[in-house]
């Protein structure tokens, strides 16, 4: 539509609203509005007190009597004051009524509502624009200042912007874009599409379309729930004020109360409403099973219990409006926590009295619908306790008095209830869909805005899409999106002690890392450095293996630099190698270079893990509940180096789980609950083909040459099957060490003996070159590589210290020197230098 | 001049009928929040569901208790709703009245203004 049109449209509909908006604009406005109330009400206690005085307390109240004199006046001025106030609450209703125009109303209030074509918003910027120039007056209006503001691009980059383009979108040429009408996303979205500089700036600033069309969403919500609530005398906001006499004929409702609360009290109940337009089939699904003559009682699968909870809230919300289906007409909707009712009895036959007298009261009460969650785990509970849960429920699920609604993961469902064949005739089973990352968004927006009226802390688009995406990434424990509105609430606090207002991207990142110690965001310079001189830094741990080092740090700075897939681990190697050639070095040097902490390295013996039970071992035992050695260690440190050491001897369910694990970056324990992996770097080692390795060596062939090779031949030999090794990232092979690199690992392994000695008993240790070669020649081990180097560190140099040192010819204060006579084989010759 | 034009022409047309929306939504809510029609429809259940239940077995005298005590509960159910069904109507009356008397003053806002405005400079003139 070109926009002389629209703007012709806009005048028609709106014309006297923004007439009165331009002579009066609102802030002055509702000021004299305001003044003048108050002068009415003042002169009319005036005007009341000389009718009094006049009439009433004639004599009685002689200090009035000048009131008294002046009350005709009074009543005067009144009268006149009065007509004014009349005047302009009429200007104002009259401005009301077109500034609710079209305003979407859940209980609607006339038979046709009124469609219109244009928004409310659209319409001001449009009045507000100055002159030809769209974009300008775009972004100079009041909506469109707040848009800006929630993609998160200064007004400072703004006017910089405004100052040195050349063209701009104008008026004249300029084509209005409209989807069912023209709102103010639609008209951002056309303004973005016609203004290529406007498009370039957006870019420099890493905001799209659809992140500019969402603010533009963002603003026109809030500013509509704002008008929602300003129509106070809407049917929608009268008919939220609790009634009387609904529950007269009901019975009481105490028990229910005691192990559970009305879904109106949940703190899903203001999202609910805020979101319930969306997937309405699941809920009108509900109402329909819910809503039948028998047999209402409905199992919501769903890989989020939240989302069960929230659609049962939104159910309930359309129940209260008087919207839902006549069957379920004053019903109320209970949450009961049966992990209460079993934690309150403590045994069997408390536990079924409590269990048996509240379902009871629920029909009694004759309008509850009760709902549960993780109806699993509840008959594990009952279990404990020696009861069988379906067993006492089952003459309740045939009641027409009230329904259940049971809410349970699909996971924990298919695993253990499927075959549960009680449960599967007395529920009808709907199938959930996700939230999915816009819906998360889409409740962030309204959790965001809940924050922003408590205190000054605003949130921008694309810090909330971060909130949702290292939410999800960089808190294991904990489900969605829960773990985001956690964050959320986290960082309300943190802006608030750090002053910051506006909560931008990297706000989120930065707060994150400083949570969880892992590096998110764009590399700082420091950390940039680190990143490209990788292999100089861990070199400084790992002699030789550049071959490997360099394929370890080439994976890092790609997971890094953000291109890697996020749905993984930040890594995953399987170094292959004989013993000793530095594979747990390289997985420990990373884990310090990265987490700045050797300790970041957890180290898990596979060789353990050979059992038949193996892999419960690691994911723990459903029927015990006891918990897997994995699911702990993981739990204990969610980022960091996992090191697999010995993988090939593990058992093979072991590789079919690691199978996922590499794939996904997640496997599910035993209770169904999924956990994350994606903060890990997964090193698997294996001297699988040390024995082919050793015969490449002796022919002089670069190993790292023929990876294919060994591959090849590990595959043959049955110790990993081939799909597994594809879900590397990476097969790094390491060589077999030669004599000179079994001396500079000496030389490191003495250096940090002598730091350590100088440090704790102030002896000097002189590393010298005889003393190396010694230890070296002692340590070496063609086939243990450099393995034996610190028991010869310990035997050969530590002892003679240590001897020296109880003998009193060394003592705090001098220096060691190794001295060899001749050959390096020689026997050790310390000799003191005072 | 425009302005008072478009004044004009709205306070005649859409003021009536958003007056009118605002009047509806008010019976609607008294409607509602006395609960008239959940309390007309189980007007004569007993208050809260309170009451006995018959015991098993013949035992007349029994039987009598109970019915005369669930009787009993179904009147004061019914008293009770009756009351508050009453309230409900009385003041959705009021809404009404009060509802058409402003409807009335809007319509006539233009001369009872003239009215209110003339009448004030006379008093103020008046003096004691």
């Amino acid at each position: 539509m070109p926009f002389s049109t629209l703007k012709k449209i806009i005048f028609e509909i709106y014309e006297p609203a923004l007439l009165l908006r331009g002579v009066l604009p609102p802030e002055r406005r509702h000021l004299m509005y305001k003044n003048i109330l108050i002068a009415c009400a003042f002169i009319f206690t005036l005007a009341a007190l000389a009718f009094a005085v006049d009439n009433l307390a004639t004599g009685i109240l002689p200090g009035f009597s000048i009131i008294s004199s002046l009350a005709n006046r009074i009543y005067g001025i009144f009268l006149i004051v009065f007509s004014a106030a009349f005047v302009f609450s009429a200007f104002e209703a009259m401005h009301r009524s077109y500034y609710f125009k079209g305003l979407e109303q859940i209980l609607e209030e006339s038979n046709d509502p009124v469609q219109i074509p244009t928004s409310w918003e659209v319409a001001t910027i449009i009045f507000e624009t100055q002159g030809s120039d769209i974009t300008g007056g775009f972004f100079n209006s009041t909506y469109g200042q707040e848009v800006l503001f929630r993609t998160g691009i200064s007004a400072e980059t703004f006017e910089t912007f405004e100052t040195n383009r050349t063209g701009g979108v104008q008026e004249e040429g300029f084509i209005v874009e409209r989807d069912k009408g023209v709102d103010l996303a639609t008209y951002a979205k056309s303004i973005y599409k016609q203004d290529e500089e406007l498009r370039t700036l957006f870019a420099k600033n890493n905001i799209n379309l659809e992140q500019f069309m969402r603010a533009a969403e963002w603003v026109t919500s809030i500013e509509r729930k704002d008008r929602q609530l300003h129509r106070w005398w809407s049917r929608d906001n009268l008919g939220r004020i609790p009634g009387l006499g609904k529950t007269w004929s009901y019975g009481p409702t105490f028990l229910l109360q005691r192990f559970g609360h009305e879904i109106t009290e949940d703190h899903i109940w203001q999202t609910a409403l805020m979101t319930r337009r969306e997937e309405d089939d699941e809920v009108e699904e509900l109402e329909q099973i819910l809503a039948r003559g028998r047999q209402t009682n409905v199992l919501l699968l769903t890989n989020d219990v939240l989302v069960a909870r929230q659609r049962t809230a939104q159910l309930y919300h359309k129940i209260r409006e008087g919207h839902a289906l006549p069957p379920l007409e004053s019903r109320r909707v209970f949450y009961i926590d049966m992990e209460a009712i079993v934690i309150a009895s403590g045994e069997k036959g408390i536990f079924e009295a409590n269990l048996r007298q509240t379902f009871t009261q629920a029909v009694d009460s004759g309008n509850i619908i009760l709902y549960f969650e993780n109806i699993d785990t509840a008959i594990r509970s009952a279990q404990t306790l020696g009861v069988d849960l379906v067993d006492i429920l089952s003459p309740y699920f045939e009641s027409s008095e009230i329904q259940i609604v049971f809410a349970e993961l699909s996971e924990n469902y298919n695993k253990h209830l499927s075959h549960e064949s009680r449960l599967a005739q007395a529920f009808d089973v709907i199938q959930m869909k996700d939230v999915g990352m816009s819906g998360i968004i889409d409740l962030l927006q309204q959790r965001a805005h809940m924050h922003e009226r408590r205190s000054s802390v605003v949130f921008t688009i694309p810090s909330l899409e971060k909130i949702a995406d290292v939410a999800d990434r960089y808190f294991p424990t904990g489900v969605m999106p829960d773990k985001a509105f956690d964050l959320l609430e986290e960082l309300v606090t943190y802006a608030n002690a750090e002053d910051i207002e506006q909560i931008l991207a990297f706000h989120v990142e930065n707060f994150v890392s400083k949570k969880t110690n892992v590096p998110i965001g764009e590399p700082s310079e420091e950390e940039k450095q680190k990143l490209l001189s990788l292999e100089d830094v861990m070199h400084k741990r790992v002699i030789a293996q550049e071959n490997a080092v360099s394929a370890v740090a080439k994976a890092l700075r790609r997971a890094r630099s953000g291109i890697a897939n996020s749905k993984k681990p930040l890594g995953t190697f399987l170094f292959l190698g004989p013993t000793g050639v530095g594979k747990t070095e390289t997985a420990k040097a990373l884990a310090e270079v990265l987490f700045d902490d050797e300790e970041a390295m957890t180290r898990l013996d596979m060789s353990e893990f050979q059992a038949e039970n193996a892999v419960e071992e690691l994911i723990g035992f459903a029927d015990t509940g006891k918990s897997g050695r994995l699911e702990a260690l993981v739990r204990q440190r969610q980022y960091g180096v996992l090191l697999l050491d010995e993988f090939e001897k593990a058992d093979k369910g072991v590789h079919d789980l690691f199978l996922q694990i590499l794939d996904e970056g997640h496997f599910t324990d035993a209770t169904g609950t999924s956990v994350n992996m994606r903060n890990l770097i997964i090193i698997a080692t294996s001297n699988a083909g040390a024995d082919l390795i050793w015969e490449m060596e002796k022919q002089h062939k670069d190993v790292s040459e023929e990876k294919r090779v060994l591959v090849d031949y590990i595959v043959s030999k049955g110790l990993f099957r081939p799909e597994l090794l594809n879900r590397f990232d990476e097969i790094v092979v390491f060589h077999a060490l030669q004599m000179e690199h079994v001396r500079e690992i000496a030389k490191i392994h003495i250096m940090n003996f002598a730091k350590r000695i100088a440090e704790e008993k102030n002896i000097t240790v002189d590393v010298t070159d005889d003393l190396v070669n010694y230890v070296a020649s002692k340590g070496y081990d063609p086939q243990f590589g450099g393995r034996p180097l610190e028991r010869a560190i310990m035997e050969e140099l530590e002892q003679v210290i240590a001897d020296e040192m109880l003998k009193g010819t060394l003592r705090s204060g001098d220096t060691f020197t190794f001295q060899s006579k001749n050959e390096v084989n020689q026997e050790p010759n310390p000799e003191l230098k005072q | 001049m425009r302005f008072a034009l478009y004044y004009i022409r709205w306070h005649y047309s859409q003021g009536i009928v958003d007056l009118i929306g605002v009047v509806r939504n008010f019976i609607w809510f008294f409607y509602t929040f006395f609960s008239i029609p959940l309390l007309l429809k189980t007007l004569f259940q007993p208050f809260e569901r309170l009451g006995e239940r018959y015991s098993k077995g013949f035992d007349p005298g029994a039987w009598a208790q109970v019915f005369v005590v669930n009787s009993l509960m179904r009147v004061v159910g019914a008293l009770l709703r009756l009351f508050l069904v009453l309230i409900g109507i009385i003041f959705i009356i009021l809404t009404i009245v009060v509802g058409v008397l402003f409807l009335v003053a809007w319509i006539l806002a233009p001369l009872l203004l003239f009215f209110l405005v003339t009448y004030g400079l006379k008093l103020m003139s008046l003096g004691h």
